[in-house]
């Protein structure tokens, strides 16, 4: 039993780890409140915040080296990022407001990616240490433990910035429209308020608390091109366990979570992610708006994508295409070299994952954002069991939807109880207790590294043997989910999908349809990545990463979320361009980011939805010629 | 149908439609200076789509709305509003997070400079004494009535020329109906125009000096309030349920 002061000095830690995470969140969560946008970029923003504080201040201390002058400098770095999250608003986000919020999220994301190479190519891949506060640099001695100045300096931070943000919110008026337009942005603009001027200057004040977040963070953490994505995760939590647009909500969150990271750390230092990916489920589930979050109001309401529409057989056309296709795939080993079949393996395995990802977003209208968890669930249930256990290749792919399916049930049982936002939110955090189990379990599952030597049987060894069990596995489980979708079941997951008060009241089961659809997609997502585990020979965390779940949401947007075919059209899109381009350019990510950002700017509805929008057009203006003709 | 002179609000020719289904077809109607007048119909017969249409909160399309000399067609909300025109929603739409004050505080924006007193929130609360009391409080915290107040007054805070007014009366209480009736003839006697849809043909002729019916989403008639007091035939056709 630790004793007392011990205990403290813990509470301390987790006071301070509180007050950045709640600077940072309280960013995230008022710029949600406005503008109903998940800002991915907001962990940008704290990277930023974090390389503009070490370059600059380093160089204002040539002027001074006093601890006001290391504060003038953390004010100017957030200053900088604020006016970069300006930018944003200006050039990217003021257009999309109106599109669906899993269009908003990619875009948001294609920023992420743009800005880590961005900060690559200006400050290297190293890690860079800021200096530390002057004045602050000693330790303080509290109940004979040595404690950092600067630690205490981080905890009076918190309630001082809460502080801050209370007297905006309240005795201002852009804090009042602020808070107006968080519950009614619609009613704001009607009393003739300029939203646009509305929303620029709250993404000034969110970027500012990030970068502000940043900033702090120098003298105790390095600067890194990686601490976007690791904060965006946290910020999330923090933000959802709230009540995403509640400024308090989020310094209640942020208080539980520190504790929880500083204690939970003592009692399971293997699985502190998990805890705090854990509360957040918990609160999910007991209170689906978080802590001090209310629910959507019908104004603010959540705009889903369009998802698939009008369901029709296969005319002749798509049938001859359909058939070429699968004569290519069929002869592609004779045909093609070595490599191609790899890719064409690949490109299987990606397009069962992304066609069993559309089959929940385009037909049930539930945006998962952590799909690669079931994915990676199969990659890991098909490697552990080959290398740990010896199982042979047949049993442990068999086993691959059995496992993907039951972590998909056990999730889905908690997220089909939420929409919107917030399920996808809950999607995510399970992914990234799946991502952190297998990241932080090193016995088990290697770890960072993975685990290498999941082979194929002997019989299988060989490439264009292998190409063919992934094209029969995967077109198999591919016919069945489509099979599904024109069947009575998919008409009710598209029926919910549209209206889940009219499917309740004609006596549809909504929750269960839902969860049955969220299960059935895992454990597709998971044959998929067992097909690909032995693909690759090795499984590694990334294939479970948050990265991973966006690739498979760009495949389907890509291809269209609208149509049954396109995601199979976005999976061979993407991964080829993604396999061509990422050995010729140090850039790939700043491609593929502002690719995603144009996407949804100019083709919102992916190669297959764009294809059949100009076919309808052309159809529609020829109806249109005819019809007069035939009044003239 | 009665045109132009003095009108303040002009709609001509609008239709209005929800992704595809299409609500209003070809309605016009206008609203002089200072008058108060009625579109009156029955539910889903497009009041309420006419009006947000005016405001810019439905996809509109047709000729024009001219407002006080501008076309507001297709112009965002909240230009419409700086023009001068002010919007009741029917579901109040209060910010029920903010107090009473700070919800008239959204709702100020500067005089036209028409040469009206601007309203403050000291002179609307000598109109409606209950929000003085409670001026501190949590919308969240005020009954129905109370809210519809507040909302016309954190629409009068625009200080706006004409007032949209949806369903003013819908599910209130008699007596708040009562003090709803006054609150638009006090909006008359400051020279403000309004236009109200309205389902209670009792509601209508106390305040209304004219009315249009609306029927799946067209005007089927024009004229006054006493016209159609005494039509019992047109009454039956568009009015009653």
């Amino acid at each position: 039993m630790p004793d007392l002061s011990f205990l403290l000095l813990q509470t301390l830690n987790g006071l301070a780890s509180a007050s950045s995470l709640f600077i940072i969140a309280a960013g995230l969560t008022i710029v949600f409140g406005v503008t109903r946008i998940v800002n991915f970029a907001h962990g940008s923003f704290y990277m930023l915040g974090a390389y503009f504080a070490v370059t600059l201040i380093p160089r204002l201390f040539d002027i001074d080296r006093s601890f006001p002058i290391f504060f003038a400098g953390v004010l100017l770095a957030a200053l900088g990022v604020g006016l970069i999250g300006v930018l944003m608003e200006l050039v990217l986000l003021r257009r999309i407001y109106r599109v669906p919020e899993l269009f908003q999220l990619l875009a948001t994301f294609g920023v992420v990616l743009a800005v880590e190479d961005l900060v690559l190519k200006i400050w290297g891949p190293l890690d860079i240490l800021g200096p530390r506060a002057p004045g602050l640099r000693h330790a303080v001695e509290i109940l004979g433990h040595r404690f950092p100045a600067y630690e205490l300096f981080m905890i009076a931070m918190g309630p001082l910035v809460l502080g801050l943000l209370w007297l905006l919110m309240h005795k201002t008026r852009f804090g009042v429209l602020v808070r107006a337009a968080t519950q009614d942005r619609e009613m704001v603009g009607a009393l003739g308020v300029n939203q646009a001027l509305l929303f620029t200057g709250t993404l000034f004040l969110g970027a500012f608390l990030a970068g502000l977040g940043g900033a702090l963070q120098t003298p105790k953490l390095a600067a890194n091109p990686h601490m976007d994505i690791s904060i965006i995760a946290e910020a999330f939590v923090v933000t959802v366990v709230g009540g995403m647009g509640s400024v308090p909500g989020a310094f209640l969150a942020a208080l539980i979570i520190g504790q929880l990271q500083a204690f939970g750390i003592l009692i399971f230092p293997k699985i502190t992610l998990v805890l705090v990916f854990l509360l957040m489920a918990l609160v999910l589930v007991l209170r689906p708006w978080g802590l001090l979050g209310r629910p959507e109001a019908g104004h603010g309401r959540v705009v889903l994508p369009e998802g698939i529409l009008g369901l029709k057989p296969f005319g002749p056309a798509e049938r001859i295409l359909t058939g070429g296709l699968a004569l290519i795939l069929v002869l592609l080993p004779w045909v093609g070299d070595s490599y191609l079949t790899k890719v064409v393996i690949e490109v299987l395995c990606f397009a069962l994952a992304a066609f069993s990802l559309n089959f929940l977003i385009g037909n049930g209208g539930l945006v998962s954002f952590g799909h690669a968890a079931y994915f990676g669930l199969g990659a890991y249930g098909a490697g552990l069991l080959v290398t740990r256990l010896g199982v042979p290749m047949e049993p442990a792919l068999l086993a691959t939807p059995v496992i993907a399916g039951l972590g998909a049930a056990l999730f889905g049982f908690f997220v089909v109880r939420l929409s919107g936002i917030y399920l996808a939110m809950l999607t995510l955090a399970f992914a990234q207790i799946t991502y952190a189990v297998a990241f932080q379990w090193v016995e088990v599952t290697g770890g960072d590294n993975g685990v290498v030597g999941v082979w194929p049987s002997r019989w299988a060894a060989s490439r264009e043997v292998y190409y063919y069990i992934v094209l029969l596995v995967s077109a198999a489980a591919i016919l069945v989910l489509r099979r599904s979708i024109y069947a009575p079941f998919g008409y009710t997951l598209r029926g919910a999908r549209d209206s889940v008060v009219r499917a309740d009241a004609i006596g549809i089961d909504v929750r269960t349809h839902r969860w049955v659809a969220f299960t059935v997609a895992g454990a597709a997502a998971g044959l998929a990545g067992g097909l690909f585990a032995f693909a690759k020979g090795s499984i590694d965390p990334t294939l479970i990463s948050i990265p991973m779940s966006i690739d498979f949401l760009v495949m389907i947007l890509v291809g269209g979320i609208q149509t049954v075919l396109g995601p199979l059209i976005g999976a061979a899109f993407f991964h080829s361009i993604k396999d061509f381009f990422m050995p010729l350019t140090f850039y790939w990510r700043l491609l593929l980011g502002l690719a995603i950002i144009a996407i949804v700017l100019v083709f919102p509805r992916g190669i297959v939805g764009g294809f059949e929008s100009v076919k309808a057009r052309v159809s529609r203006a020829g109806a249109r010629q005819g019809g007069e003709r035939a009044g003239a | 149908m009665s045109t132009g002179a003095g009108a303040i609000l002009e709609i001509d020719h609008v239709d209005a439609a929800y992704g595809q289904a299409q609500i209003l077809f070809g309605v016009s109607l206008n609203l002089k200076r200072g008058e108060t007048v009625a579109l009156m119909g029955r539910n889903g017969a497009g009041k309420s789509t006419t009006l947000k249409a005016v405001m810019g909160l439905v996809p509109a399309r047709g000729r024009a709305v001219r407002f006080a000399g501008h076309d507001i067609l297709g112009l965002a909300p909240y230009r419409i509003a700086r023009l001068g025109l002010g919007y009741v929603p029917e579901d109040r739409r209060i910010f029920t997070d903010l107090t009473v004050y700070e919800n008239l505080e959204v709702g100020a924006k500067a005089a036209i400079g028409n040469g009206r007193a601007a309203w403050t929130p000291d002179r609307l609360f000598s109109i409606f004494p209950n929000l003085a009391e409670m001026r501190g409080r949590r919308a969240s915290q005020m009954s129905g009535g109370e809210q519809q107040m507040l909302t016309i007054a954190r629409t009068l805070m625009g200080n706006p020329e004409a007032v949209l007014l949806d369903e003013p009366s819908e599910g209130l209480a008699p007596v708040i109906v009562e003090q709803m009736a006054e609150a638009v003839q006090r909006m008359k006697a400051e020279g403000i125009a309004v236009l109200l849809s309205e389902q209670n043909l009792y509601f209508a002729a106390a305040v209304a000096d004219r009315s249009y019916i609306i029927e799946k989403g067209a005007i089927r008639h024009e004229g006054s309030m006493a016209e159609i007091q005494a039509n019992a035939a047109l009454r039956e056709a568009y009015l009653s349920v």
